[in-house]
């Protein structure tokens, strides 16, 4: 067996490494360290020393944030020439806030890099977050005639060019973006959005329905078509876009420092925002890493802890979430939402009696409060009385009767627990009307129909389903039920006598 | 959270002399027990320039009421104004005596709603002459149920109502004309769409001769409650693009006016929301809405202000309306621009320049020291019968702004009263003035805005006209009159039922 001759007594060891090379090592890195040094404190004596802007309140502000902003004010202070750190500052201010020291770091790194669209860009953000459009616009254009093949400028410059009426500008934004960023969906929606608000919603029309389809789930995109198709008179298209498009929140197209910025974020109300929306996406890992970092400065804090335990409980950690929850309840008895939690927790861990008083607590204290009736089902679940759970969320359905989870839930348990698919049926169906978009409906209301031998009516919310979401994996499969219920349904040979 | 969203005002002229009387809704405490500090009270205008607190005379009591806003009408029609109060807990309906003195007649008319209600407006919604009551409610709270939120420093602040996540559906109560109403909420439709409601404006939006109302919802979609008949409505705001922005997305409705802007015929409704929001304007084409924003608009201006209160008026006399907004920070202002009062904020006022064009009145809200409050509630009237409109704002924790109009004029000005028969004031008809050559449309929305209550007169500029050529009135029952000419200045009544045949007008289908 061939061996490298390289190898041997130190194996695979670059012999730069070995033990008798070491000493030029240590002297090579030495020099190329004293040279790197020596050309930064040259630089570094090259031009004015630029301010540091810090916040008029900064004493004041909260200590996760105070901490983490003074992690990049005071090694910019020890390095004011150095950009870098600068801009990590800019996008700290930027991150939580603070849109007029943001805005001045942002200027000087747009003057130190003039080749970067990134500063002159975020100086534009900064002038809109400060309510100024006029002059964001300018600088916009600015970006886009410095820059003309970086896509975000001019998507930038499209968006805020509608907002200032100015078409032609927008026009031409929008073009450029779509040529540039062909697969961009803010293109073909902007371009559509300028139709539609030149009156011309025929027009519009093909841009959004390449918007959406770029990108389904731009909301924005299918409210807008919405509008575009209820200005043609095509009201129940309109409607399943308006559903489509619900809540819809405006983002702007990402660039190279969107997901740095949102690195920064450390303003409490808003990484419990950042919580919050990853334990709707069910995502409560995240969420509880979120919550942490918060508790850390806030260690008894009750919203807090609450809000920590529910991460827990949905990480299938009731134990952890019940250590917690107990040291708000103790503190407040009648805290609505931490009995909610705790009656969660409860259940998790088996102890139904308990979770049932902890609900039926909650339930005295806020009989109109949803969430507290549905921990209240919830604890009936894992008793297995099912007849008391669906009474609890009718009460649930009662108190927020828009809550369209809610009749899904009622639904479901009405179908698979008490074989009562009729009535699941009728649940499941309200819940669609109320909300279109939730797609955990579509499966369940095509089961039911092929139960209930309503092929025809199955293969019709199929048809709705794939609007609603054309690319679900499991729409191929629903199919492939209703093909066979039909084959098992079509005609039979009449026996023989 | 609701010291954050209190309170309302009131313009009523209560004893019936001619003068514009004020009543302001106050906040109150969590604890039971009496109310501390001084509570509701009601000023009695001594035509002078002067008022008078006669809250204790006239029976008017707040108790633990924590007060939110009001609506005032004559819900019984003996020819005196009532005033109904909004609170966090049960409402109250204060019915006047006629001599001075009110009574709480709350419980008998039925109207408790026991939600936390914020606007509520009379109208007539079957066209049986009788005011029925909606009453938007805010969300389901309970001092056990408030959370604990934070401004972008960390500091403690007030929650978003999403929160909660307890929004609550609105109230309509219908007049049996007996003194009692009947909760129909339920049969009504009320109770398919729910919402953070807090703002409600009542008009005929689809022009199909019966009243709607539009409730402006706190970060959750606007509901259009278009009326179908025999007390049945149906929300169309989504599907007639009134519901949300342009872009699909809520935006935090406070106070809300139906106005027909470009005096075309057809009702827009203009919202406040939320700093960085904007205000909203819903164009209104042929019974659909339009998310209209422009730089030379109404909404002008407003991206740096929470916006509340909400009216338009001529001030100046020239013809176009324009536009006063009550402004207050929900969230804690981390540049205060008041150093004990980090929600405080300039209010604005907007000249209207015609063509739906509005330029910002600088100093900031019209008065040479620009008025820094945080600002809730806002009611429009001629409080001193000069033929201009003056104001009065309710501010939080802090004393109310009384602003006369000394601003200087550029033309003259009339005033109308709409009554019916019996020379009782009727909410909601609406006025096609034409003179010159020109129409400007106008409605009497004695209850619209923000928690408050107008002055139920209806106001108009002439500019250079020198005179009004012909008054037209589509009465809420459905029948129209044209009225006049009449010369420039004070004020005229125009009754139902002695005005000559019209149906040139207003477009109704």
């Amino acid at each position: 067996m061939a061996t490298s001759p390289v190898t041997g007594q130190y194996g695979d060891i670059h012999p730069m490494f070995r033990p008798e090379n070491r000493r030029h090592l240590a002297a090579i890195l030495g020099l190329a360290l004293a040279i790197v040094l020596g050309i930064r404190a040259y630089v570094s004596t090259l031009g004015p020393v630029l301010p540091v802007p810090v916040p008029a309140d900064f004493s004041q502000l909260d200590s996760l944030l105070k901490s983490h902003l003074m992690a990049c004010i005071r090694p910019l202070r020890d390095s004011p020439r150095d950009s870098g750190l600068r801009e990590e500052l800019a996008l700290a201010y930027a991150a939580n806030g603070f849109w007029p020291e943001a805005r001045l770091l942002f200027d000087q790194l747009s003057t130190l890099h003039p080749q970067d669209p990134l500063p002159l860009l975020y100086s534009g953000v900064a002038m809109e977050e400060l309510h100024d459009p006029a002059a964001s616009l300018v600088l916009y254009r600015r970006v886009t005639e410095r820059f003309p093949q970086f896509a975000p400028g001019w998507s930038r410059l499209g968006t805020a060019a509608l907002e200032a009426d100015s078409f032609d500008v927008a026009n031409s934004a929008f073009a450029q973006l779509r040529s540039l960023a062909p697969q961009e969906w803010r293109g073909p929606a902007g371009a559509g959005e300028l139709e539609l608000r030149r009156g011309k919603p025929a027009e519009a029309i093909p841009l959004l329905e390449r918007a959406v389809q770029l990108n389904p789930d731009a909301k924005t995109a299918h409210h807008l078509l919405g509008r575009s198709y209820l200005s043609m008179r095509r009201t129940n298209d309109a409607s399943l876009q308006f559903a489509l498009g619900r809540n819809a929140e405006g983002h702007p197209m990402p660039d190279a420092w969107t997901d740095r910025a949102l690195a920064h974020i450390k303003s409490r109300a808003d990484v419990l925002r950042l919580a919050k929306d990853a334990l709707d996406e069910g995502d409560p890992a995240t969420a509880a890493r979120y919550y942490e970092e918060i508790q850390v400065h806030h260690p008894d804090e009750p919203e807090l802890l609450n809000q920590l335990a529910i991460a827990y409980n949905r990480l299938n950690q009731p134990a952890r979430a019940l250590n917690l929850i107990e040291r708000v309840l103790k503190t407040d008895p009648r805290h609505v939402a931490a009995l909610i939690t705790a009656a969660y927790a409860n259940s998790a861990l088996g102890h139904h009696k308990e979770a049932l008083a902890l609900a039926d607590a909650a339930v005295q204290i806020a009989p109109d409060l949803a969430l507290a009736h549905l921990a209240r089902a919830n604890a009936f679940l894992g008793q297995n009385h099912d007849l008391e759970a669906v009474a609890a969320l009718e009460s649930a359905h009662r108190a927020d009767p828009s809550n369209a989870q809610l009749l899904v839930e009622l639904g479901t348990i009405l179908w698979r627990n008490l074989d009562r698919p009729d009535a699941a049926l009728e649940r499941l169906e309200s819940a669609r009307k109320l909300d279109p978009a939730l797609v955990t409906i579509y499966p369940r209301i095509t089961a039911l129909y092929l139960q209930l031998d309503r092929t025809a009516d199955a293969n019709e919310t199929v048809e709705i389903w794939k609007l609603v979401r054309p690319r679900d994996p499991e729409i191929p499969l629903a199919l492939a039920r209703i093909r066979s219920s039909r084959g098992s349904k079509s005609p039979q040979p009449n026996p023989s006598p | 959270m609701p010291e954050m969203e209190s309170g309302g005002v009131g313009l009523l002229d209560f004893d019936g002399d001619g003068w514009l009387d004020i009543f302001f809704v106050s906040g109150g405490s969590l604890n039971p027990g009496p109310m501390p500090g001084s509570g509701n009270q009601l000023y009695r205008n001594l035509q002078n320039g002067r008022f008078e607190d006669v809250t204790a005379a006239s029976g008017i009591t707040s108790g633990s009421d924590y007060g939110m806003g009001c609506a005032c009408a004559d819900f019984d029609g003996d020819g005196w104004v009532d005033i109904y109060v909004t609170n966090l807990r049960a409402n109250r309906l204060w019915k006047n005596n006629g001599n001075g003195t009110f009574t709480d007649v709350t419980e008998k008319a039925g109207v408790t709603c026991p939600s936390w209600s914020t606007s509520a407006a009379f109208f007539d919604a079957n066209g049986d002459a009788l005011l029925d009551l909606v009453v938007v409610n805010y969300i389901k709270w309970t001092p056990e149920t408030e959370l604990a939120c934070f401004s972008r420093g960390g500091r403690p602040d007030y929650c978003s109502p999403l929160n909660y996540q307890a929004p609550a559906v609105t109230t309509l109560y219908r007049n049996r004309g007996n003194g009692t109403f009947e909760d129909v909420t339920k049969s009504a439709g009320l109770e398919q769409a729910y919402g953070n409601g807090l703002g409600v404006a009542v008009g005929d939006f689809n022009q199909d001769g019966r009243l709607d109302f539009f409730v402006a919802n706190d970060a959750m979609p606007n509901q259009l409650w278009l009326n179908q008949g025999n007390f049945r409505f149906i929300d169309e705001g989504l599907l007639r693009g009134c519901a949300l922005n342009s872009h699909g997305t809520a935006r935090a409705g406070m106070g809300v006016v139906a106005v027909d802007l470009l005096d075309r015929g057809w009702m827009d409704l203009f919202v406040t929301h939320l700093v960085g929001e904007g205000n909203g304007l819903f164009i209104n084409t042929n019974g659909y809405f339009i998310d209209t924003r422009s730089p030379r608009g109404p909404t002008t201006g407003s991206l740096p202000h929470t916006g509340f209160g909400i009216a338009f008026a001529d001030f100046d006399h020239d013809g176009v309306q324009d536009l006063y907004v009550a402004n207050g920070r929900v969230k804690y202002g981390d540049q205060s621009i008041l150093p004990d009062d980090p929600y405080a904020e300039p209010n604005s006022l907007l000249r209207g320049l015609g063509g739906g064009e509005f330029e910002r009145v600088n100093p900031e809200g019209g008065t040479a020291t620009p008025l820094v409050a945080t600002s809730r509630g806002l009611a429009i009237g001629d409080l001193d019968n000069d033929g201009d409109l003056d104001g009065v704002v309710i501010n939080r924790d802090s004393s109310p702004h009384l602003l006369r109009n000394e601003v200087p004029k550029r033309g003259r000005s009339i005033q109308f009263r709409l009554v019916d028969p019996r020379d009782h004031l009727v909410p909601n008809a609406r006025v096609c003035v034409e003179a010159a050559g020109r129409r400007q449309f106008r409605q009497a929305s004695p209850n619209e805005g923000y928690c408050s209550s107008q002055d139920p007169r209806v106001h108009v500029g002439l500019g250079s006209a020198d005179g009004v050529d012909r008054v037209t009135v589509r009465w809420p029952s459905g029948s129209e009159e044209a009225f006049g000419p009449y010369p420039p200045g004070g004020i005229v009544t125009l009754q139902q039922g002695s005005g000559r045949p019209s149906s040139d007008v207003f477009q109704y289908k």
